[in-house]
């Protein structure tokens, strides 16, 4: 297929518009697209519809088929991708050979990154509709857990590739804080995958912490893991890349430590000890050694000071 | 809130994502047990974690009270990097001019300000305009007080009576 044609803007708005598209430092948060190969299951056709509700408003569904093959040629996808400024891929086909098969695909400048097949099994699988009770509201931050080991696997492998683009796809906008109304449900994926949604009730307990009681909110998905494309190691490591400039800046000597307290370290300079004020007494006034034999009586008091200074100038020179 | 026997390695929380990572395997495979039982088994995790993670929500996190009275919880900034959608902006070509600026060490110069220190009264004062130095006393240089002056009308006659002198003067001295 070919490439977009680019545009030079000649007005403010495209302009803006282009600058939204292109290369930012904060980036925004990815559009996944949804989309379905000529043949799809109806299976899948739900599932694709509860996933779309989930993610919404940030995503977008086509209703017309496609005739694409991501594996073998993602021209078409990477076309989409530009067109629509979509990031993620939803891709859903259903043949003998692979039944039921969702594929999640993540771009990177418009190309394809990533990709994992996902099988989907029929028998377990339940729609949001099929779980009656009230959802959670639309586009809102869900909590999201793993569980398994093999999600944590040190070596990327199927699962690991799964979690991370699942969180990327249900983290939504980046925020700095949340309203406690807004946990309202939670996505809890565990291995050899079941991705299940439950909504949260919590409940008071004796202590100041709510218990939390879960209930089902659907979908009910059970995957297989299938065919999977592994990033490129030089476009991973330039879609790893942080901009410069963006490190907060580390404020010297000021810590927080593991309780979470705000520790400082003061630095003095060294201490002069010639300045040190001792205990005064009289047997130790150098005035006794020095004026003893001229026995002057008035003024010593007056002299004292200046003995005092002289002693620790010579304090500091022998020092 | 009591962990389970099985719980061997602990929770591992990313709470910018609100995410929570459980590491330990389950602890028999859901596929090899009964739906019912599996799906027992599946929620009984889950509400372990969805527990945790509140908890840890809850403590860890500071919660301020929003104006319209939510609270709100304040995320820490998220630990686990994913990949960028878009490669980071390049950095804008140097003009010629910005080289030779950067070379020749000379910045942009700063504005000096609308204010000026006035000594005298020991104030910030605008060097013109509303209040600036023109409106000031005679003796600071302005106009001060003395903005209408009524005209001294001998003085003006004399001054233009020589003025017109001057200039017959200058036409008989071209006339000759």
């Amino acid at each position: 297929m070919l490439p977009l044609r680019q545009i030079k803007p000649k007005t403010a708005r495209t302009k803006r518009f282009l600058d939204n598209k292109g290369p930012q430092i904060n980036e925004n948060v990815r559009t996944t697209l949804f989309l379905k190969y000529t043949t799809c299951s109806d299976i899948l056709s739900l599932v694709l519809t509860d996933l779309h509700a989930l993610k919404r408003p940030l995503a977008i569904k086509f209703t017309k088929k496609n005739d694409i093959h991501p594996f073998e040629d993602p021209s078409s996808l990477e076309f989409f991708s530009e067109k629509n400024d979509a990031s993620l891929m939803v891709y859903a086909s259903h043949s003998k050979k692979r039944p039921h098969c969702l594929t999640l695909a993540r771009f990177f400048d418009f190309k394809v990154m990533d990709m994992l097949e996902l099988l989907v099994d029929s028998e377990t699988m339940r729609t949001l509709a099929q779980f009656k009770n009230a959802k959670a509201a639309v586009g809102l931050k869900p909590l999201l857990s793993f569980s398994g080991s093999a999600f944590e696997s040190p070596t990327a492998n199927a699962y690991t590739l799964a979690k991370s683009l699942f969180l990327d796809m249900f983290k939504g906008s980046e925020v700095k804080e949340v309203d406690v109304e807004g946990l309202q449900y939670m996505i809890h994926f565990s291995s050899v995958i079941h991705l299940r949604t439950y909504l949260l009730r919590t409940k008071k307990s004796g202590s100041n912490l709510p218990k939390v009681e879960l209930e089902e909110m659907g979908p009910r998905i059970d995957f297989r893991v299938g065919r999977m494309k592994e990033a490129d190691a030089d476009m991973w490591k330039e879609s790893m890349r942080k901009p410069k400039g963006q490190e907060a800046k580390t404020k010297k000597n000021v810590e927080t430590d593991v309780i979470g307290d705000k520790v400082g370290r003061i630095h003095l300079g060294k201490q002069d000890l010639g300045q040190l004020q001792t205990r005064k007494m009289k047997g130790l006034k150098r005035s006794r050694d020095v004026v003893g034999a001229e026995d002057v009586v008035g003024g010593a008091e007056e002299e004292e000071d200046n003995l005092v200074e002289e002693a620790a100038k010579r304090v500091r020179v022998e020092a | 809130m009591a962990d389970p026997p099985s719980q061997v390695q602990p929770y591992a929380f990313d709470l910018g994502h609100l995410l929570l990572s459980d590491p330990n395997p389950l602890t028999t495979a859901p596929s090899t047990a009964s739906p019912a039982d599996k799906e027992a088994l599946l929620a009984a995790r889950a509400q372990l974690c969805a527990q945790a993670l509140i908890n840890q929500l809850l403590t860890a996190c500071a919660i301020q009270r929003s104006p319209e009275g939510d609270l709100h919880i304040k995320l820490p900034d998220p630990t686990t990097q994913l990949p960028r959608e878009k490669p980071v902006p390049k950095e804008k070509e140097k003009t010629k001019w910005d080289k030779f600026a950067e070379k020749k060490g000379i910045k942009a110069k700063r504005k000096d300000g609308k204010l000026a220190f006035d000594e005298a009264s020991g104030e910030w004062k605008a060097k013109y305009g509303y209040k600036g130095k023109a409106s000031a006393g005679a003796a600071a240089g302005g106009v001060g007080e003395d903005w209408l002056v009524e005209v001294d009308e001998k003085a003006e006659k004399a001054e233009r009576e020589g003025a017109d002198e001057g200039k017959k003067a200058k036409k008989q001295k071209k006339g000759r």
